[in-house]
């Protein structure tokens, strides 16, 4: 990149100053931003902070070196008397544009340039005692009357941001602290000691100088990065240079001073540096992504230690189907009656939400992780078998088909079986076809059913659990509580059915006249529709799952403690249920 | 499909064992299709059977009997099934909302 700074500066193409102003600070916000972006670790002063509130007894002001009317030196002034400490700020920013900055002229050039006006910093009235600091390469200080001694090596005029703190402290230090302090910072002094040269160092930024930025290469001790204004401070040199920027002086500065040379060099960097910075930010979405990733495989593979009853744990990404290969998991549950360890699903059986078992998760992920379309029967139970495209669709946000549900209850009878007398409340479960019989697009039939209850009494128990498939898309279930004389209607998308009570209803009056040869008197009976007072799905795919979780909870008798967060938990515990062929 | 008896004339069986069965199966319309099926020949030959006689793929359908699903390799005799009888054959069911 060339450019050409016109040492005679001017507005033309500029439009006004206040409109160069406004690209001014449009840029310079860009650019804070891109800084930000470049070193998220780093906080930076945020650009609407003002440098009220900077670091305590600093001044900060953009430096622009500048030739004096010799043509022999560079002038930065100051009209403090405090010992100051001159940084430059930004020095590896120069090449991306950051540099945006004017100097002070030297006092006695500035009022030979406005003459008959005002100083616009009353601090630097030519009253004032002041300090110059020229500018030569390297930052050394003098007073003005020193000036005319020190020569700069080579006119730059490089555009270079810099702070000057004062250093209260080091006005009270004893002499020995001051040449302590220069043998730190290894500078060479001006008059006093009373300012600090500092340090400028392009030579290991990467990135080559355009000829007419360039600097004159230092001479710096590498490990002296770190300058003292912000060491000082204990504050980055970019939150040093947001400051600075922010400073009422700074635009001062500038606006005493045509700044077309400056713009477009600052608009040549800046293209620079928005390339550099989408680069970095394609990268480090690269980088996230694949972060991402790793983190749902690794939850994948360690979710199962830590799953809580807060039900938040419970959740698991669709995109966690990793498939992890086969390993030593036993994937043969045909023989798994004689494995106790496969037969175990959770932790604690008794516990409704109790944790699934690191190895229970892992096959169920295992499964999943395979083709969902297969058709090779993975686990078969009283004649119903369940296919792999069967067990899939437990994955979350798929549909459950009559396959897992039927399944399901053949296992729920077991453990009705199994409890025997133990159990609290004795069930009969249809099957999802019952109904689709009992109510067909020709009407009610009770006899398509009769026969289904020949070998059962369901007078004799407590609940007959009824699910019912609404229209090929939803999933309900309908309860005769034998005890309570209710026939009950749970949907976990709140909707009350009434013909389908009605029906259930009905199939009670006829079962009880064709086996008992009992009237039955409907009046007795109580129709409840629970609406939404019984856990609700928040999709369109889990009711199938809360169908299922209906009836493990009320063949259990137990209270629903459970809601839509628990679904991706209940999903995979089914699908273990399923392949071990037990539940609880 | 018709099973034929293949069994020489005159062999000596107990009462019925022998005997077809007439096995209905009746779809989730009401639609009925009737069967004759030995008491040992296995359901898998009934349910293709039934597939092919409506021309749908043989895992359309889900075979019911007294709501108990019947496995392709039950027969007659292991579901205790009778003249007459009827078995379900239901289609898939979904649902999701």
């Amino acid at each position: 990149m060339d450019v050409d700074i016109d040492p005679a500066p001017s507005w033309d193409g500029m439009g006004s100053p206040s409109r160069f102003w406004e690209r001014v600070e449009r840029g310079m916000s860009r650019i804070w931003d891109s800084i930000k972006h470049r070193a998220p670790a780093q906080r930076l002063l945020d650009p609407s902070e003002s440098l009220e509130q900077g670091p305590a007894g600093s001044e900060t002001y953009i430096l622009r070196p500048e030739p004096t009317r010799s043509g022999r030196d560079h002038m930065i002034t100051t009209s403090t008397q405090s010992p100051v400490m001159i940084t430059p700020l930004q020095p590896r920013r120069l090449d991306v544009g950051m540099g945006i900055a004017v100097g002070m002229p030297g006092e006695r050039d500035l009022m030979d340039r406005y003459p008959g006006r005002q100083h616009p910093d009353p601090l630097r009235r030519p009253e004032s005692p002041y300090l110059s600091v020229a500018f030569s390469g390297r930052f050394s200080g003098s007073k003005l009357e020193d000036y005319g001694r020190r020569r700069a090596p080579r006119a730059s005029s490089s555009v270079l941001p810099v702070s000057i703190t004062k250093v209260d402290t080091l006005r009270a230090s004893t002499a020995l602290a001051k040449s302590k302090r220069r043998r730190e910072l290894g500078t060479d002094l001006a008059t006093e000691g009373s300012v600090k040269r500092s340090r400028l160092d392009f030579s290991d930024s990467g990135v080559a100088m355009p000829s007419a930025l360039k600097v004159t290469k230092q001479t710096v001790t590498p490990q002296r990065r770190v300058t003292g204004a912000s060491a000082l401070h204990g504050r980055s040199q970019d939150e040093i240079l947001a400051d600075m920027a922010r400073h009422p002086l700074f635009r001062d500065k500038l606006e005493m001073r045509g700044l077309a040379d400056l713009w477009r060099a600052y608009e040549g960097c800046e293209q620079r540096d928005r390339e550099y910075v989408e680069s970095i930010r394609r990268a480090e979405d690269t980088l996230t992504r694949i972060r991402a990733a790793s983190h749902i495989y690794r939850m994948s593979i360690e979710m199962a230690h830590d799953l809580s009853a807060d039900g938040s744990a419970y959740l698991l990404d669709e995109g966690a189907y990793v498939d992890i290969g086969d390993d030593d998991h036993d994937d043969d549950y045909e023989g798994a009656a004689e494995n106790a360890e496969i037969l175990k699903t959770v932790e604690n059986p008794v516990q409704p939400l109790s944790p699934m078992l690191y190895k229970a998760q892992m096959r169920v992920l295992k499964h999943w992780a395979r083709d969902s379309t297969s058709r090779q029967v993975l686990v078969e139970h009283r004649s119903i078998p369940i296919h792999g495209h069967d067990l899939a669709r437990l994955r979350p946000g798929k549909w459950l088909n009559d396959e897992v549900i039927n399944f399901y209850i053949e296992v729920l009878k077991d453990r009705q079986s199994r409890l025997g007398d133990a159990a609290k409340v004795k069930c009969h479960f249809f099957s999802t076809f019952m109904y689709a019989k009992l109510r067909t697009p020709r009407g009610y039939d009770y006899t398509a059913v009769q026969r289904w209850t020949r070998k059962i009494d369901v007078f004799a128990l407590d609940r007959v659990l009824i699910p019912i498939n609404i229209q090929n898309s939803h999933w309900a279930l309908g309860m005769v509580d034998m005890v309570a004389k209710t026939v009950e209607y749970f949907d976990s998308l709140g909707f009350e059915q009434p013909e389908m009570t009605a029906d259930i209803l009905q199939w009670v009056v006829d079962e009880a006249e064709h086996k008992k040869q009992i009237t039955l008197y409907t009046n007795d009976w109580t129709v409840i529709h629970h609406g939404d007072s019984v856990p609700q799905q928040t999709n369109t795919s889990d009711c199938g799952v809360f169908l299922c979780k209906f009836m493990d909870y009320l063949s259990l008798g137990k209270e629903f403690n459970f809601g839509a967060q628990h679904m991706p938990y209940f999903r995979r515990r089914l699908a273990h249920e399923l392949l071990v062929k037990r539940v609880g | 499909m018709d099973e034929k008896p293949a069994k020489p004339e005159g062999q000596a069986k107990a009462e019925g064992e022998d005997k077809q069965l007439n096995i209905k199966v009746k779809d989730s319309d009401g639609n009925e299709v009737q069967f004759k099926i030995k008491r040992t020949t296995p359901m898998s030959k009934l349910m293709s059977a039934y597939a092919s006689r409506l021309g749908v793929d043989e895992n359309t359908y889900r075979f019911n009997f007294d709501g108990n699903r019947i496995s392709p390799s039950d027969t007659p005799d292991s579901l205790d099934m009778e003249d007459m009888d009827c078995i379900d054959a239901m289609v898939y069911q979904q649902g999701g909302h």
